[in-house]
């Protein structure tokens, strides 16, 4: 249903222009614009669309957006309050809730923080918190957050003992491990040992661990090694580096584990000759990881469409900032790699003439309208732009080519559609950057999220309206509610957090 | 004093011979356009060696304690050049000082270093030489050995020493707005072995490598580099540099071939309108000296004809005995700079007799004179007194 009212349209143009950037933007240093810039156009589009369509800015939580902005949301939606109606109050609070447990514990406890700071504290933030805080593991977070505890027990005058049911809780958290000649929980007690035995230090989870054993001076490879099953799997990959360094003995990094940008991340970060040496087992965990984020989140494209092409920019710009290095080019491989196995008769066409993607680095100039011209021979159904928009061998030399290609060559009955997914956020004109205005250009926040990020393209460049924008995000709310209380119901056992593989569990992952 | 010899002088068309443009790349007030070499030089190969002085001499003439001539300036790098006589490609580990080469020497932060000459040999296939530092020691030694004949108009101390000392002010590639930036973000190519540097649209800096490696390792010393004081202003002036968006000839487009031709050739016309930017310099004949032969290319400093009106540029370049540019590095002189130069050769081409340089200029004397001092060079001039003034003739 094409729109007839002028401000449905530019209502649809502001969302779509927050939900890209909401996937794309992520307030750290890119290659072309530094942190500061970022986060000083992010913060000026969530005001401006929460002031002007307040609903939707609720709904767009369940939009799939990264998780520095679902913060950011939920940190406005709190210290604005909550709407008047209660069948809205009742949703929007379920909606927090939800995406609040989705997330990791670490940006919830900065979230909380960050309310406290700028003295957010009405009734529905102490509710808020409260409820998360009951879902929780109260000793495991006193453990390795008891700082954030502290201050947001303050802030939101939290009883710990009518909160979680253990007399304990408190006292640690406010007097410390050492208050006490015995605790009864065991983690609280392997805590008190460890400020007197080097053994205890290695049953305690790694953050915690690590400030006992610079206290004691323990050798790094001898800390590292030991304490190893204690990380968490974000926790591990991140010091690999490091273990490399320190000449610890680490186990093998489980590959098969890693979620697919992730992994593109971290075969980027090898050298080359270690990436010719270890190819089977690179290209054995990529493919395994593109089809397990086929699995949780299949493409489903048009039905007619067969072939799919893929247009890839590997120009020096991709190698982003020392904030998130080599993220562009990581998002293109695993978009690479996904697309080639998402049962589609895939090609991908770099920038450079690459002939084995593992090699791939950000070299280069941004020459986007040469692969895209081979992409058009192979009679694509769809092809897919992944680059981050800045095109200088020619710059708006990908727009004419898809204006001549459009006006002149393609037959009629045939339609390629070209599509650009762009996972930089460019700060000077809010949204990430378009090749050019006649084709739909969304954000893309990981190689596993094409398809959410392909649900949109309808949306952008206008086919559906606003009415059916709207209708889609309260979809996606209500499925995200229903999940929700779904596993709040099966609440006995685990929590297990979805998203991400590098939430923390409650035992450590070895 | 200064001796030049007239037989190392010549003058040629500066061109770009081996090279050809690629479409620029535009951030903020800076414009960057890639030089592409299809084959690059396998048999002249350039190094870097790493200065740590915060001030380096350089004995120019003598001995490094007992100098003759000195040039003096902030020298944080130089460079080493190597080649081959017959051709073969260079083998030598020096010239592969790039990111991942061997550590620079490491040196204690000298406050003044000590080089002895600009161009000084290494071992018989290599040398090591300060680049833009060579072609700016020319220009500072123009007429270096003053006045032959002892006029009334010079001082006692030009009369004697000659010029005596020259000293030009430059301004740090950090000072010129978005210049760092639009080094640090600029992709480069494949086969690229130069760049031709525009700040406020106006040409800046040519520079220009034998080999692509060299080029990627030498990219970044362009922000080490000094520059004139006129890019400052017009790149304050011109802050955001126009980056127009391409269109491409769609008549006779009928299939994707026909579209791929059409971006080519829309790629070469654009490239080479960027590179028409730079004809201030690029197919200008330039008055050159020749410092140095290595193996089949040769070395000159060269200066632009001065007593013309236009832009200015001094600078260096290699050439091989085809007329190929290996190695190619330029400085553009600011106004004040090129009227200083111009000012001293005239004096020069008149034996340093002033009415004749002002009759050849077309100045009064009186005028001269003030023109001498308002560019600095006041100082050559023999102190008159008062009754002089007041007695003087009428077109002095």
């Amino acid at each position: 249903m094409p729109e007839t009212h002028a401000a449905d349209h530019i209502e649809r143009e502001d969302l779509m222009m927050f939900i890209n950037a909401c996937f794309a933007c992520t307030g750290q240093s890119e290659f072309y614009a530094g942190a500061a810039s970022q986060r000083l156009s992010s913060e000026f589009l969530h005001a401006y669309i929460h002031g002007n369509y307040p609903r939707l800015y609720t709904l767009c939580l369940a939009a799939g957006i990264n998780d520095y902005n679902k913060a950011e949301i939920v940190y406005r939606l709190l210290r604005a309050g909550a709407p008047a109606q209660v069948a809205e109050r009742q949703h929007e609070g379920r909606l927090i809730a939800a995406t609040l447990r989705r997330m990791p514990p670490q940006r919830v406890y900065r979230l909380f923080d960050r309310l406290r700071r700028t003295r957010v504290n009405n009734r529905r933030t102490r509710a808020v918190i409260r409820q998360w805080l009951a879902g929780r593991d109260a000793v495991f977070d006193a453990v390795k957050y008891r700082n954030r505890l502290r201050f947001i027990a303050r802030h939101a005058h939290l009883a710990f003992d009518r909160l979680t049911g253990n007399p304990e809780v408190g006292e640690f958290v406010f007097a410390g491990a050492r208050s006490r000649k015995q605790w009864q929980a065991s983690l609280f007690e392997t805590v008190r040992r460890a400020w007197y035995e080097e053994a205890a230090i290695y049953e305690l989870p790694y953050t915690i661990a690590e400030g006992f054993a610079s206290r004691r001076r323990i050798p790094r490879e001898r800390f590292l090694q030991r304490i190893e099953s204690r990380m968490t799997v974000g926790e591990r990959q991140r010091l690999e580096q490091a273990g490399r360094r320190a000449r610890a003995k680490l186990a093998e990094l489980d590959l098969a584990r890693m979620p697919l940008t992730r992994l593109a991340l971290y075969i980027l970060s090898r050298p080359r000759e270690e990436r010719g040496t270890e190819r089977e087992a690179f290209e054995a965990a990529l493919r395994k990881a593109a089809l397990r984020a086929l699995r949780r989140a299949p493409l489903r494209l048009p039905a007619h469409v067969r072939r799919v092409c893929a247009v890839l920019d590997c120009s020096f710009s991709s190698r982003a900032s020392t904030h998130k290095p080599n993220r562009p080019l990581a998002v293109a491989l695993g978009a690479h790699e996904l697309l080639g196995q998402g049962g589609y008769d895939y090609r991908g066409f770099w920038t450079q003439r690459v002939r084995d993607p593992l090699l791939v680095s950000a070299r280069g100039q941004s020459n986007l309208a040469r692969p895209l011209i081979d992409a058009l021979r192979c009679s694509p159904d769809l092809i897919v732009i992944i680059s981050d928009g800045f095109e200088n061998d020619l710059p708006g030399a990908t727009d004419e080519v898809i204006r001549i290609y459009r006006e002149r060559i393609e037959k009629a009955g045939t339609r390629t559609s070209i599509v650009h997914l762009n996972p930089v956020f460019d700060d000077r004109q809010y949204m990430p950057r378009a090749l050019s205005s006649r084709i739909p250009t969304l954000g893309l926040r990981d190689a596993e999220d094409i398809a959410t990020a392909l649900g949109f393209a309808r949306f952008a460049d206008g086919t559906l309206s606003l009415v059916e924008l709207e209708a889609y995000l309260r979809d996606r709310a209500d499925d995200l509610i229903r999940s929700h209380d779904q596993s709040h119901r099966n609440r006995g056992d685990k929590h297990r957090s979805s998203d991400k593989l590098e939430h923390h569990s409650m035992e450590a992952v070895s | 004093m200064r001796r030049s010899t007239k037989k190392n002088h010549s003058s040629f068309e500066l061109s770009l011979q081996g090279l050809h443009p690629a479409p620029s790349q535009v951030w903020g007030a800076v414009r960057i356009v890639p030089l592409i070499r299809e084959v690059p030089l396998k048999d002249l190969r350039l190094g870097q060696r790493r200065y740590q002085a915060r001030y380096s001499t350089v004995a120019v003439d003598g001995q490094p304690d007992d100098p003759d001539i000195v040039y003096q300036s902030y020298i944080p790098y130089g460079m080493i050049v190597s080649f081959t006589d017959d051709g073969h490609p260079v083998t030598s580990v020096d010239t592969q000082l790039g990111r991942k080469g061997p550590a620079p020497r490491p040196c204690k932060e000298l406050k003044n270093a000590a080089l002895h000459r600009l161009i000084k040999r290494e071992s018989k296939d290599s040398f090591r030489m300060l680049p833009l530092h060579l072609a700016m020691d020319g220009f500072l030694g123009l007429c270096f050995g003053g006045p032959d004949i002892a006029w009334d108009t010079w001082s006692q101390g030009v009369l004697r020493n000659g010029l005596s000392y020259r000293y030009e002010t430059t301004l740090y590639a950090s000072d010129l707005p978005d210049f760092s930036e639009a080094i640090r973000l600029f992709e480069i190519h494949d086969n690229q072995c130069g760049a031709l540097v525009f700040v406020g649209d106006s040409f800046a800096s040519g520079f220009v490598v034998s080999h692509p490696n060299d080029y990627r390792s030498l990219h970044t010393t362009m922000l080490e580099d000094f520059y004139g004081e006129l890019l400052y202003y017009h790149g304050w002036r011109n802050r955001n540099v126009q980056s127009w968006a391409v269109h491409l000839d769609d008549s006779n487009v009928n299939t994707l071939d026909d579209l791929r031709a059409s971006l080519e050739r829309g790629r070469a016309q654009w490239a080479s309108f960027e590179a028409t930017m730079a004809t201030g310099l690029i197919g200008r004949p330039v008055n050159a000296e020749r410092c140095r032969y290595a193996g089949p290319y040769t070395l000159y400093r060269f200066a632009t004809d001065l007593t013309r009106p236009g832009e200015h540029h001094i600078g260096e370049v290699m050439r091989h005995r085809d007329g190929t540019v290996a190695y190619l590095k330029t400085y553009r002189l600011s106004d004040a700079q090129h009227r200083r130069g111009r000012l001293l050769l005239t004096l020069d081409e008149n034996d340093w007799e002033l009415a004749r340089a002002a009759k050849a200029m077309g100045y009064t004397q009186r005028r001269l004179r003030q023109a001498l001092e308002n560019n600095g060079l006041g100082r050559l001039l023999r102190h008159k007194s008062a009754q002089w003034h007041a007695n003087r003739p009428p077109d002095c």
